[in-house]
């Protein structure tokens, strides 16, 4: 048997299965797809909200303190994919046992969304692409690249959550917001470091980076408890010292 | 003049949503053999792809799309039923709502495929798309296409009643 009658033999085979299931229909009306789109459209929370839920646990980012307090060469250098981001002075890559580091991997979506160029849509490398830094004292920041996008002047920066407002980080531009998750289904491990089922409110500033190609890419920098002008403060001086480099 | 384009988005989402609902539910069902799940998945692209809608849209086949996300979300659905469920067998939660005419060798051989030949099968030979369609749908390249096809019926084939059964596929 040869490719040409084995395909068209499985065709057949599966054409009758699929023929014998036509009793198989949607309940679901498509009134109830569209109003769930609308809902998620407006709270959509990308991977680095994982960072923000770092409330939900009462974790504490003291920030201004460490910033520009040590010499530059101390600093940990975060890699995500091809870009650096200089962490502030006392942050360290957490260990994949630490509560901060259970928050990515506990976030992070497995399906994510689609990514936005060449009309081709494919789920976002968060899980390689997102890291998480602790500092001594408690503080945890998390860092994740979101996918490529091109902008249009209807939409600069589709990754930004609704209501996002501008703001300038060092030379990029970027939007930063405020937003709340709630917290669900918590398993196991996740419960041994402490986190709980429940609101959160959070903060994310979305570095808009460019990409190659026409194409920009965000930066996405979480971080609970900071004001916005501390959040912006660590990201100018992470990317600044770090300075971007894109492979 | 934007509320007329939202409607009219919604409208033709409304027209896709109804033609393609049931044929794109019943490949997912063949997939991942449980009613119940597949619907949810089947729902959840359906939603993405309303999220979408105006990229979807422009695809040559919105349905290809569709399933594509659905296969994809049931990883994700497996992946997330892993971790909330130390001790649970995938094979286990699927037998629950397990259709008596998804009971067939062949099919079961299906969902045992990698996911990307199960969704190059699923495109291919369940919604009938040509090759290019389905390299498109699927963001890789026709030849990607070609060796996934044929390593899955290499796969299927062991599942056909036929006298070159133990036939080597070059």
């Amino acid at each position: 048997m040869n490719d040409d009658s084995t395909l068209s033999a499985v065709r057949n085979r599966l054409t009758e299965v699929r023929d014998a299931l036509g009793d198989v229909q949607m309940s679901i009306p498509v009134s109830e797809i569209v109003a769930k789109g609308r809902r998620r459209r407006t709270g959509r929370v990308l991977a680095a909200a994982a960072a923000c839920a770092a409330v939900a646990v009462g974790i504490a980012v003291p920030l201004a303190a460490g910033i520009g307090s040590q010499p530059a060469a101390a600093r940990t250098v975060i890699r995500l994919a091809s870009h650096t981001f200089r962490m502030p002075a006392g942050y360290r890559l957490a260990a994949a046992t630490s509560s901060c580091h259970a928050f990515a991997v506990y976030m992070v979506p497995s399906s994510g969304v689609p990514l936005h160029a060449k009309g081709v849509f494919q789920n976002p490398p968060y899980e390689t692409e997102m890291k998480a830094a602790a500092s001594a004292s408690g503080g945890c920041i998390l860092l994740a690249l979101a996918p490529r996008y091109t902008p249009t002047a209807a939409i600069p920066d589709p990754e930004a959550l609704t209501g996002a407002h501008p703001v300038h980080v060092g030379r990029y531009r970027g939007l930063i917001s405020h937003t709340s998750v709630f917290l669900t289904g918590i398993d196991r491990r996740a419960a041994e470091h402490g986190i709980r089922p429940g609101w959160s409110r959070l903060t994310q500033l979305f570095v808009r980076l460019p990409a190659g190609g026409g194409q920009m890419r965000d930066l996405v920098i979480g971080a609970s408890q900071l004001s916005d002008a501390a959040l912006i403060r660590i990201a100018a001086h992470g990317l600044s010292s770090g300075r971007v480099a894109r492979g | 003049m934007r509320v007329v384009g939202v409607e009219h988005d919604r409208g033709e989402f409304a027209e896709f949503y109804a033609a393609a609902r049931d044929d794109c539910l019943r490949v997912v069902v063949i997939s991942v053999s449980d009613r119940q799940l597949a619907e949810d998945l089947v729902a959840e692209a359906f939603t993405r792809a309303w999220m979408s809608w105006r990229k979807v849209r422009r695809l040559a086949e919105p349905r290809g799309w569709v399933v594509r996300v659905a296969l994809n979300a049931h990883v994700s659905w497996w992946r997330r039923r892993r971790r909330e469920v130390a001790l649970g067998s995938h094979d286990s939660v699927a037998a629950a709502g397990q259709d008596p005419v998804l009971d067939s060798s062949l099919v079961a051989a299906l969902r045992r495929l990698p996911v990307r030949q199960r969704q190059v099968i699923a495109l291919r030979l369940l919604l009938d798309l040509d090759t290019a369609t389905t390299a498109e749908m699927l963001g890789i390249s026709g030849g990607t296409v070609a060796s996934h096809l044929h390593r899955g019926l290499a796969a299927l084939r062991r599942e056909l009643p036929s006298r070159n059964d133990q036939e080597v596929i070059r």
